[in-house]
C-alpha cells in the first residue's frame, strides 16, 4: 500500500513538473515572439558591432531611461554633464548625482512616471542642442 | 520590471562592486535574488564602460565561491549534529539524495551553478553528504566561472537592450531548474523501483 502511494506521489510530481516545463516553454516562446515583433532582435545585430566600440547612446535611445537608473549613470551613458542635467531639471538634493530617479521623485514627492519623462526630455534636449551646435 | 529588481539595479549602479559582492554572496548562501538578471545587467554596464568587466567578473566569482563555501561548511560542520540532536528521522529519500550526491557530486555541483535556486540546496547537501572540500571547490569554481562569464558576456553583447532579454534569461533559468528537478525525481524513483 505504501509502495503504491509512493509510486502515485512520484508520478504526480513528474506530471506536475512536465506541465510546468511545457508552461515555461510557452512563456519563453511568447517572450521571443514579443521581442521579434518589436524588432529589437534585428536592431540588435546592428548594435552589436557598435557596442564593441562602446557606443555612446544618442537622443534616439532616451526611451531606455528607467526610474531605477541613477543620475550619475544616465549622465555617463548619454555623455550629458551631471551639472547640465541638474540645472535643466532644477534638482536639489545633496546626494545628486548618486541617487536614482525613483528615489529622487519619492523624496521630492513627484510622480515617478512623469518625472522619468522629464529626465528623458532633458537628456534629449541636451543631445539635440549639442548636435545642432556642432552641425549648424 | 519589478520594483524589487529595480532597487537591486539601483544599488549596483550606486555601489558597483560592493553591491555585486553583497548580492551574489548572500544569494549563494540562501537568498533567492534574481542573480542571472543582475549579472546580465552588470554585463551591459561594463559594455558602456561604467564598470570594469574583469573587476565585475572577479568580484562576482569570489563572492559566489565564498557564499557557496559558507553554505557547504554550515552543513559539513553542524548539519549531521543538528539532524541527530533534533531527532529528525532520516527519510529514505534524503538517504538516496545523499547517495546520489556522493556518486555524482562533480557534475551536480557544476550544473547547479547555472541555476540560482538549486545552487544553495546542493551546497547544503554536499556538506551533509561529506563531499570533500577539494572536490566541492574544484567543481564550484569551474561552474561559477562558466555561469558568471556566460551571463556577463551576454549582457556585454546585448548592451542597452539587455532589459528586453531579462525575462527570457529568468524563464530559461526556471526551465533548467524544472528539468534538473525532473531528472532527479525520475532517477530517484527509477533507482527505488530497481532496488
Amino acid at each position: 500500500m505504501d509502495k503504491k502511494d509512493s509510486n502515485r506521489g512520484a508520478q504526480a510530481v513528474v506530471a506536475a513538473l512536465i506541465v510546468i516545463i511545457v508552461g515555461l516553454c510557452f512563456l519563453l516562446w511568447q517572450d521571443y515572439g514579443r521581442i521579434r515583433a518589436s524588432q529589437t532582435r534585428s536592431a540588435e545585430r546592428i548594435q552589436f558591432s557598435q557596442l564593441l566600440r562602446h557606443k555612446t547612446l544618442t537622443a534616439a535611445d532616451v526611451s531606455s531611461i528607467q526610474p531605477w537608473m541613477t543620475f550619475d549613470y544616465v549622465s555617463f551613458a548619454f555623455k550629458v554633464p551631471a551639472a547640465a542635467l541638474k540645472e535643466s531639471l532644477s534638482l536639489v538634493s545633496p546626494q545628486y548625482p548618486y541617487i536614482s530617479i525613483v528615489r529622487y521623485s519619492k523624496t521630492a514627492k513627484l510622480d515617478e512616471v512623469a518625472f522619468t519623462a522629464q529626465v528623458e526630455s532633458a537628456v534629449r534636449a541636451y543631445l539635440v542642442g549639442i548636435a545642432t551646435s556642432t552641425n549648424p | 520590471m519589478t520594483y524589487f529588481l529595480g532597487t537591486l539595479l539601483s544599488y549596483i549602479l550606486l555601489y558597483k562592486y560592493v553591491a555585486i559582492f553583497a548580492i551574489i554572496f548572500t544569494g549563494a548562501i540562501i537568498v533567492p535574488w534574481p542573480e542571472n538578471t543582475l549579472l546580465l545587467a552588470s554585463g551591459a554596464f561594463t559594455s558602456q564602460g561604467y564598470m570594469s568587466f574583469w573587476a565585475a567578473f572577479a568580484t562576482a566569482l569570489v563572492a559566489n565561491i565564498l557564499g557557496d563555501l559558507v553554505g557547504y561548511m554550515l552543513t559539513a560542520v553542524w548539519g549531521y549534529r543538528v539532524i541527530k540532536e533534533s531527532h529528525i528521522r532520516k527519510y529514505r529519500t534524503v538517504e538516496k539524495l545523499d547517495a546520489y550526491l556522493r556518486e555524482h557530486a562533480g557534475i551536480t555541483i557544476l550544473l547547479t551553478r547555472f541555476v540560482g535556486t538549486l545552487g544553495p540546496i546542493v551546497n547544503f547537501l554536499s556538506g551533509l553528504a561529506g563531499v570533500s572540500v577539494r572536490k566541492f571547490l574544484a567543481f564550484d569554481i569551474a561552474g561559477n566561472a562558466l555561469s558568471i562569464g556566460i551571463f556577463l558576456i551576454a549582457g556585454y553583447i546585448l548592451g542597452s537592450v539587455w532589459q528586453n532579454f531579462s525575462s527570457i534569461a529568468d524563464t530559461l533559468g526556471w526551465i533548467v531548474t524544472a528539468v534538473a528537478v525532473l531528472g532527479l525525481v525520475v532517477r530517484l524513483f527509477w533507482s527505488k523501483k530497481r532496488a
